[in-house]
């Protein structure tokens, strides 16, 4: 190793320390005081290693990549926005406020990708470095939003993985790439264009937590894609084959996907449930996964369909037994094929989610544990 | 350049197409046809509104408490309680205390509906009955109502009561509840945002 990769591989290794530290026992760095070391960490790399200079090429064009990339982004889901409504901004838009709240945040972020920068441009021949340097700024972004849970919590700990960790990683991957590759200016407009509109605009879309992990997942794919993508030097008819057969396959990856964010995000007409008791045994076992027809047309349903409805916060799948028509609103019992009696409570219009339409074997078994984990 | 020229028309269409949106937006918003479905919550660590000292409950009429309530951040939530006749209630006190650097105001009170189970020979009935005549009372301690837009300055604390009550006014003669309901999903959350 260089001597320069060895000066680079203990500045890691020290803010990897200092991350698992906070992360582990402290728990107090907030978006300021991590800036503070970054900086200081900064200036500590230029003094021994001296200063990159951000000088690629085509660096406009790649800025406008990314700015392509993140107004798609918004365009899309303020659309989603009028299907699934918006919520108000909870920040507060007086400007004193604004530049309280976007402050930090300018000087965090500018400050992470100039110490990222450095470190994976002197580092860039020694893949390991690479990946540690990937490793340690999720770790540094993971602090910043520990304050958000409690990760002793078994609920807590999943959802951080899941709204947070998972993202986190996606995105550092994409800044990693993009530092290396096209340098430092984009990889804080990208940042920079993703965190602050969230400060300064009055309205927000309601999405769903699942369809929002999701995009912040396929953007950062889609742009490494879009960067990463290099043309290969083909015959013109092996390049038409292959265009062909690049076609099929992307289409049909692109189709399954869609179909599994439909079904799973919960938010259009049929959705898929994973069974999480064996209450409906044997028609319908734990670890199936059910395919849910909304609705609310209540008059439609009928003795012995197999009901979808929330109670006491939980998702319960039940046949129904007996309905009821009481001043023109129904009021349904159910009662698990497995179980010996009713279930003790009536069943009203406002608890109903919809009806089980077919299953599907087995596929629910990882949602199960997952629950099982969360709840204990 | 020809590259360059392609971003920036497709930069420009994009622009256009979100000026559109922008348009429409604020034609649904003065038409009230815009869907807004509450209020974010501020995720920022100097940001520190919550909820402490939730008091025992105080009982009025034949009201029982089944499961005490639980308390996060601003909400209340997974207790149960049974009432059985007009004007039975149970009151729970407990603080709001604005830890964080920034003032805040309430955004948003959202009560749930909850779920009623009843007993006996008229158990549905009676739990209908019960279910549509539930009433939140959110008051501070001096008697005044909790409303949206109410301050909580940095720093401060303020002491406020929740009734759950069963408003017993308008009922019908013939729907009078004749046993008692098991109220549960009892949840209400106050939002706070940022001044």
């Amino acid at each position: 190793m260089k001597k320069s990769e060895i000066k680079i591989l203990f500045v890691e290794a020290f803010l990897l320390m200092a991350s698992l530290f906070n992360i582990f026992a402290l728990k107090n760095f907030n978006e300021l005081t991590i800036s503070i070391v970054l900086i200081f960490m900064f200036f500590l790399v230029a003094l021994l290693l001296g200063v990159e200079k951000d000088n690629f090429l085509n660096r406009n064009d790649n800025l406008l990549t990314i700015i392509i990339f993140v107004i798609s982004y918004y365009l899309f889901i303020y659309i989603v926005g009028i299907f699934s409504g918006f919520v108000l901004s909870g920040y507060s838009l007086r400007l004193i406020n604004i530049i309280r709240n976007i402050g930090p945040v300018i000087f965090y972020q500018i400050s992470k990708e100039m110490l990222r920068y450095e470190i994976n441009i002197k580092g860039q021949e020694k893949k390991f470095l690479i990946i540690l340097s990937a490793i340690l700024f999720i770790l540094i972004d993971v602090n910043s939003v520990l304050f958000m849970y409690d990760l002793g919590e078994n609920a807590d700990l999943v959802k951080f993985i899941e709204v947070s960790l998972i993202p986190l990683i996606a995105e550092n991957v994409l800044m990693t790439y993009l530092s290396i590759k096209v340098g430092y200016k984009s990889t804080i407009l990208y940042l920079l264009l993703m965190k602050i509109p969230y400060y300064i605009i009055p309205i927000i879309p309601d999405l769903n937590v699942y369809i929002d992990i999701i995009l912040r997942l396929f953007l950062p794919c889609m742009i490494l894609y879009v960067f990463a993508r290099k043309p290969k030097k083909r015959s013109v008819n092996e390049e038409r084959r292959k265009s062909k057969y690049s076609i099929v396959w992307y289409g049909l990856t692109l189709a399954f996907l869609l179909v599994v964010v439909y079904l799973t995000s919960g938010l259009f007409k049929y959705y898929a449930l994973s069974i999480g008791s064996g209450s409906m045994s044997p028609n319908i076992d734990k670890g199936d996964v059910v395919i849910v027809k909304k609705t609310d047309n209540y008059g439609s349903l009928k003795v012995g369909d197999v009901l979808v409805y929330e109670k006491n916060d939980r998702v319960i799948v039940h046949r129904i037994t007996k309905i009821v028509n009481d001043n023109n609103k129904y009021v349904f019992s159910t009662k698990g094929d497995a179980n010996n009696a009713e279930d003790a409570y009536p069943i009203y219009e406002e608890d109903i989610i919809g009806k089980v339409q077919f299953k599907i074997i087995l596929i629910g078994w990882p949602t199960v544990w997952i629950n099982e984990f969360v709840n204990g | 350049m020809a590259r360059r020229n392609k971003r920036l028309m497709i930069i420009g269409f994009l622009f256009i197409a979100i000026s559109f949106l922008l348009f429409g937006f604020a034609a649904l918003s003065l038409s009230s046809a815009l869907m807004i479905n509450g209020v974010k919550d501020v995720s920022k660590p100097s940001w520190d509104v919550h909820i402490e000292n939730l008091e025992n409950a105080v009982k009025s009429g034949y009201a029982q408490e089944v499961f005490p309530p639980n308390f996060s951040f601003t909400t209340i939530s997974n207790f149960s309680i049974s009432l059985k006749n007009p004007d039975d209630s149970i009151a729970y006190s407990f603080k709001v205390i604005n830890d964080g650097e920034y003032d805040a105001k309430i955004s948003n009170i959202n009560v749930s509906q909850p779920s009623c189970i009843g007993s006996g020979s008229s158990a549905n009935s009676d739990a209908i009955n019960v279910c549509n005549s539930i009433v939140y009372n959110l008051k501070y301690k001096n008697g005044k109502t909790v409303n949206i837009g109410d301050l909580l300055e940095s720093g401060k604390t303020q002491e406020l009561i929740l009734t759950v009550s069963y408003d017993g006014k308008n009922l019908v003669m013939n729907n009078f509840v004749n046993s008692d309901v098991t109220i549960s999903d009892l949840k209400i959350t106050i939002t706070y945002s940022q001044l």
